[in-house]
């Protein structure tokens, strides 16, 4: 059942049962003493009566007919004060004009000891009487005593109808109360359920507004859950926006060697080439399927660096540094390219092969962005306790714009020069995940006709 | 045959294109990017260009428009196979498209169409005493008619529009006798055998071993 309705129906019935208890016990009560104060009012007059008859009647000496003419007139003039009076003798009434109730039905008051009385209420045809019954004068002749009391049955009635009125009354303005006030105290509870409503159709943004009891916690609750919601599906739909874009440039970059390949063997199998035609075709395709492989290779190195856990060690800086020389000793040669190291580092706690992998890509763009010659400049250093590495060039530099699209996969500034020199654009998004492993930051400072550098910030105090 | 610029900035892509339309009797002009596009359509006179949407700096679109005042019929490559790409080249004004990776021969029916349609396509085919006029479908060896089935005719068409590339008995069937012909290859063969008879082309329609036929003459 439906908790508003538990708590309208709780007041309702909380009300109408206290109502209706309260009311039945003090009707009661009422009518209770009511009837005491009968009684007593009854036994005082049948005592005040009695002895009244008594005083002024001699009961021992006068004959029947004298009494029963004396007991006549008494009975005549009390009965039109509305007391019946009956006097019973040796068997006989000796008078008794009291209709309403039928003799045998009091016959047991007629059995009163003596110094004693009885006192009975009788109901005949829905009215009340009460019956006194005692032998106050001679001990022999039972005087009896009856008198209506259906007053304080009456009242007790209207009492009765009122309490029912009453608790109609209530049942429909409690009702109404009750059931405005309930709505009102789960309103909370209904708009926590349209919120949830609606973040399960796909509506976010909604938000449950707070209050000032017990349910604010759950509304803070709620929204916190909300928001979360909120980002976690908006991170999500950011990522496959991200991952179809991602394919998109893959299938792109798979392609254009694969026309390439496609065309050439088609071309060396049915034209009638010339001996130099058909070195050149099959080069062209021995060219595209290397670039293939290098995308591939670049691809799965991509996702392994993801994967891959860092081997980390201590690696001596200068050598490492070295090493990269060594690596490019002739390409820097033929490129007539100056290389510079400053380096203040003594050690890196890093995984060397990925590092150098890193640097290495550094370099060959740093080579590729200054096809006439210029200069490297490699600096090690310590900036605030923590290590980073800068490859600076003076080469073509990247456009201001372009600077945030650099590191995503395939992206390249110049598409037809990059794409002949052999760069498959995933160079520095696989740099970006190296230095993510290592949780290094990699930043990009470059103007355009002036130079590059990339920086490298390890995340350690050494 | 046909005076062709070719606008693609893959340089492998575009080599390829030249070779194969050279193949066939046309000659090309290789540009790389739009502005060279742009100049080489200043200084000559093309009688078709192949146009690749992709292309660095001058999107390829804007230049089609240009080719468009120029008159100069365009049919452009696409390696996206997006629908609205394609509906907005064709609408921009291109007489076809073309979408990478294509096939070689499709290309070049393609660009035999789009030829075909500026009046630009040679009619007279010379080949030793051989001439073959397509408009007339009229053979005439050493100046005197040489009689052709239709079918014959047809064939030897496919093999002109193709010369240097070879062709598979299956692509001449197809190409020459219909989509929906259910005979077999040796229709092909039977009737090769019959032209070279009749031409005395037995050294100009060569076999190419294990592939098909192919119609050998000195490159233009």
């Amino acid at each position: 059942m439906k908790l508003w309705i538990r708590i309208f129906l709780s007041i309702l019935l909380v009300s109408l049962t206290t109502l209706l208890v309260s009311s039945v016990i003090i009707i009661n009560r009422n009518h209770l003493s009511n009837l005491k104060q009968e009684q007593d009012r009854s036994l005082n007059e049948f005592e005040f009566i009695t002895s009244s008859i008594g005083n002024n009647m001699d009961f021992t000496a006068s004959s029947i007919d004298t009494m029963v003419t004396l007991l006549n007139r008494y009975g005549n003039y009390y009965a039109q004060r509305g007391i019946h009076l009956m006097f019973y003798k040796d068997g006989q009434y000796l008078y008794n004009s009291f209709t309403e109730i039928e003799q045998d039905a009091y016959d047991k008051l007629l059995s009163v000891k003596e110094n004693t009385k009885m006192l009975q209420v009788f109901e005949e045809n829905g009215k009340h009487f009460i019956m006194v019954s005692g032998l106050p004068v001679d001990q022999k002749t039972v005087f009896l005593y009856a008198r209506e009391i259906n007053e304080i049955y009456t009242a007790r009635e209207i009492s009765i109808r009122l309490t029912v009125l009453l608790s109609f009354g209530l049942v429909i303005l409690l009702g109404l109360l009750s059931y405005l006030y309930s709505k009102w105290i789960t309103r909370p509870i209904h708009l926590l359920q349209k919120g949830a409503v609606s973040i399960s159709q796909g509506d976010y943004s909604v938000r449950i507004p707070g209050t000032k009891d017990e349910f604010n916690d759950l509304a803070i609750a709620f929204n916190k859950m909300a928001s979360a919601v909120e980002n976690r599906t908006q991170e999500l739909k950011d990522r496959a926006k991200e991952l179809q874009i991602f394919i998109d440039d893959l299938s792109h970059e798979m392609n254009t060697p694969l026309t390439s390949i496609q065309g050439y063997a088609e071309f060396l199998q049915n034209a009638n080439a010339s001996e130099e035609q058909r070195i050149k075709a099959a080069g062209n395709i021995r060219t595209q399927a290397r670039r293939m492989k290098d995308i591939y290779t670049k691809l799965m190195t991509l996702t392994l660096a993801r994967e891959h856990k860092p081997d980390i060690a201590k690696v001596n800086v200068n050598n490492l540094l070295s090493d990269l020389q060594d690596t490019f000793d002739v390409m820097l040669k033929d490129h007539n390219i100056q290389w510079n190291t400053e380096n203040h580092l003594t050690d890196l706690h890093i995984d060397r092969t990925l590092i150098h992998m890193l640097l290495s890509n550094l370099v060959k763009n740093s080579i590729q962005a200054m096809p006439e010659g210029g200069r490297i400049h490699i600096r090690a250093y310590k900036e605030s306790s923590k290590p980073v590495i800068e490859v600076s060039d003076n080469g073509i530099g990247i456009p201001e714009d372009k600077i945030d699209q650099v590191i995503k996969p395939f992206f390249r500034v110049d598409k037809s020069r990059s794409r002949k020199t052999g760069g498959a654009g995933l160079g520095l998004s696989i740099c970006k995940n190296i230095a993510d492993i290592h949780n290094a930051q990699l930043s990009i400072h470059s103007r355009e006709g002036k130079g590059t550098t990339i920086r490298i910030k390890f995340d350690y105090l050494s | 045959m046909g005076h062709i610029l070719i606008v693609e900035d893959e340089e492998a892509i575009s080599d390829l294109i030249n070779m194969n339309l050279t193949m066939v009797g046309h000659t090309g002009v290789q540009a790389f990017d739009g502005y060279e596009a742009l100049e080489a359509v200043k200084s000559n006179r093309f009688d078709l260009c192949l146009l690749d949407v992709m292309l660095p700096g001058i999107d390829g679109f804007s230049l089609l428009e240009k080719f468009k005042d120029k008159r100069i019929p365009v049919i452009f490559l696409t390696a996206k196979s997006s629908l609205t790409d394609r509906v907005k080249g064709l609408k921009l004004g291109a007489e076809d498209y073309i979408i990478k990776p294509f096939d070689t021969l499709e290309l070049l029916a393609r660009i035999e169409v789009v030829l075909r349609r500026g009046g630009n396509s040679n009619d007279i085919f010379h080949c030793k005493d051989v001439e073959v006029r397509l408009d007339e479908r009229a053979v005439y060896k050493d100046n005197q008619v040489i009689d052709l089935t239709a079918q014959e005719f047809a064939l030897l068409e496919i093999l002109i529009q193709n010369r240097n590339l070879a062709l598979t008995r299956e692509q001449l069937l197809e190409a020459a006798w219909g989509y929906d012909y259910m005979g077999e290859t040796r229709t092909v063969d039977m009737h090769i055998q019959r032209l070279r008879k009749k031409l005395d082309w037995d050294n100009v329609i060569k076999t190419v071993y294990k592939y098909g036929y192919r119609l050998e003459v000195p490159k233009e």
